[in-house]
């Protein structure tokens, strides 16, 4: 629906009901007289902002225009100075010189709210603004902001935003890997020699005449790609084209049936993906913040439709009161039971009583109680338990040695290494022989906490660098030119 | 009758100038309004030439400057 940019305003002259009067004519006269006046009142205002808009552009252009005088002549002075002087004779000269590179500027959000002409945002201002969704920001747990469920601008931006970056990424591995099998590869030589291409074909097939050369064509989109039959009765065989087709090869015309296909697989899975990061949040009651977060542009739009306004919030307060596991602790009951059936023996398991806070420190000196009462209580009241179960809960990092990382909202899969070691340390009972154990416990410990911090990095700097197209779509075709 | 009508059509008689009068700056109006239009048109499609003109003739300047300085900081 096409707006209209200034809308002169009193649109119909006489369309009004009469008041009564004994001379109705005149009376309409009048009205329309007065509407008559109103009218050219709106279309000196939209005069002048015509007038203005020409004269500020105008403007811009003058002045660019009087520094480009003074800018030629300045050069016309310099040329003359230049002349009969002594000329860069040097080779280094060319080399050492840093070489000429145009601005390469490029026109960014040109149809933002900014750029908007000032009539038709007076008309946008005339709406309703939405309503105030964002009262209720501090009140959701997962920390996004309440209106994004109700409307989005940015929501295209950032699907685009993520693609483009997990794209980037999978550019790096492949990277990797090519360079890891040319490394594990040095003497297997061109196992797949790239085809030399000669015009033999070309000239083949023009040789019967100019009107036989489609056939190449024709067989292309009939969906015979693979082989060719020349005019000669050889067969030959088209090459394959490389997935990667985001600048197209220059083979367009072989290219061009596989290409859009790739393109389409793209796009569909995104979409796919809705489905999931909504039934995993249903799921586990409240996703944790890191892994919502990751999913975030394709999950708020989901859960509004999926669910009357009323349902998730009802859906939401049953799952955590019977098993009130926050979710990452829900990694973890899985590995203590393993722990505790391959280990029935041994002293207890000993992450049960005192996983929530620190999972691998229940060993300490006071055996566990009752651990094995502890365990089959466990789901109901996790935190309480243990905090009654061993007295010295925070403290003494025990005989293990390794510092204790702040494991707080441990993962899944970090608990299981150290619940195992735990197991093993009880039995070897104390510091000496778990040292090579320890060593390697802090390793992997450091390791996934080096893994976080780099993700967490590597987010602020993608925030902080550079958030427009621009930049986002140089660095994926700098990375993908450099493979 | 003839009496009602006289009146009546004496009024309805001496309206028809006043419409005429309406539809004569109605009209008018239009033809500002058209003209407005024409006028910011064809004024956008001429500065937008000025500018690519500009566009250019600053890219040329930039560049004939790069050659001719010698490392010198250009004011």
């Amino acid at each position: 629906m096409p707006l209209v940019t200034r809308n002169i305003e009193p649109r119909h002259l006489c369309r009004q009901t009469l008041p009564s009067v004994r001379s109705e004519l005149e009376c309409v006269t009048n009205i329309t007289l007065a509407n008559v006046i109103r009218q050219l009142g709106s279309l000196s205002k939209y005069a002048e902002d015509i007038f203005g808009e020409l004269f500020t552009q105008a403007n811009t252009f003058a002045s660019r225009v009087s520094s480009l005088a003074e800018r030629v002549d300045r050069l016309q002075v310099k040329v003359t100075q230049l002349d009969p002087k002594e000329e860069e004779v040097s080779l280094q000269g060319i080399n050492t010189r840093k070489a000429f590179r145009s601005s390469t500027i490029q026109d960014q959000k040109l149809f933002d709210r900014n750029s908007l002409p000032v009539p038709v945002l007076e008309t946008y201002n005339t709406c309703d603004t939405p309503p105030p969704l964002n009262n209720l920001t501090p009140y959701r747990d997962d920390g996004k902001e309440a209106l994004k469920f109700y409307t989005d601008p940015s929501y295209f931006f950032d699907l685009w935003k993520e693609k483009m970056l997990q794209d980037t990424k999978d550019i790096m591995k492949e990277k990797r890997k090519h360079r890891k099998e040319k490394k594990d590869n040095p003497n297997r030589g061109n196992v797949n020699p790239r085809k030399i291409k000669t015009r033999k074909e070309e000239w083949e097939k023009m040789k019967m005449g100019q009107e036989f050369v489609e056939s190449k064509e024709k067989l292309g989109p009939s969906g015979y790609p693979p082989t060719l039959v020349y005019q000669n009765g050889s067969i030959g065989c088209v090459e394959n084209v490389d997935a990667s087709s985001y600048p197209p090869p220059p083979q367009s015309d072989s290219a061009s049936s596989p290409s859009p296909s790739f393109s389409e697989d793209n796009l569909p899975p995104p979409p796919a993906e809705f489905s999931y990061p909504v039934d995993n949040q249903r799921g586990s009651g409240l996703a944790g913040p890191k892994r919502s977060s990751v999913v975030s542009p394709s999950h708020p739009p989901p859960a509004p439709p999926l669910g009357s306004p009323a349902g998730p919030k009802p859906g939401f307060a049953p799952p955590p009161a019977p098993p009130p596991p926050p979710p990452p602790m829900i990694g973890i009951p899985s590995p203590p039971p393993p722990v505790g059936f391959g280990s029935p023996g041994t002293p207890p398991p000993p992450s049960p009583p005192s996983f929530p806070p620190h999972p691998d420190f229940a060993a300490p000196p006071p055996p566990p109680p009752p651990p094995a009462t502890d365990y089959p209580t466990l789901p109901p009241p996790p935190l309480s338990q243990p905090t009654g179960g061993a007295p010295p809960p925070p403290p003494p990092p025990p005989p293990p040695g390794p510092p204790p990382p702040p494991f707080t909202g441990a993962d899944g899969q970090p608990a299981v290494p150290p619940p195992l070691s735990d197991t093993t340390k009880p039995k070897s009972s104390l510091p000496a022989v778990s040292d090579a154990r320890s060593d390697l416990l802090s390793a992997i410990r450091q390791g996934f906490q080096l893994r976080r911090v780099e993700e967490q990095r590597e987010q602020e700097k993608r925030d902080v660098v550079g958030n427009d197209v621009a930049t986002i779509l140089s660095r994926r075709i700098a990375k993908a030119s450099s493979l | 009758m003839a009496g009602q009508e006289d009146p009546v059509q004496q009024e309805i008689h001496q309206d028809w100038p006043n419409r005429e009068y309406i539809e004569i700056i109605t009209s008018n109006i239009k033809k500002i309004a058209d003209f407005l239009n024409s006028f910011h048109m064809s004024c956008r499609s001429r500065l937008a030439t000025l500018n690519e003109k500009l566009t250019a003739l600053e890219r040329r300047i930039e560049y004939i400057e790069a050659r001719v300085t010698k490392g010198e900081t250009l004011t």
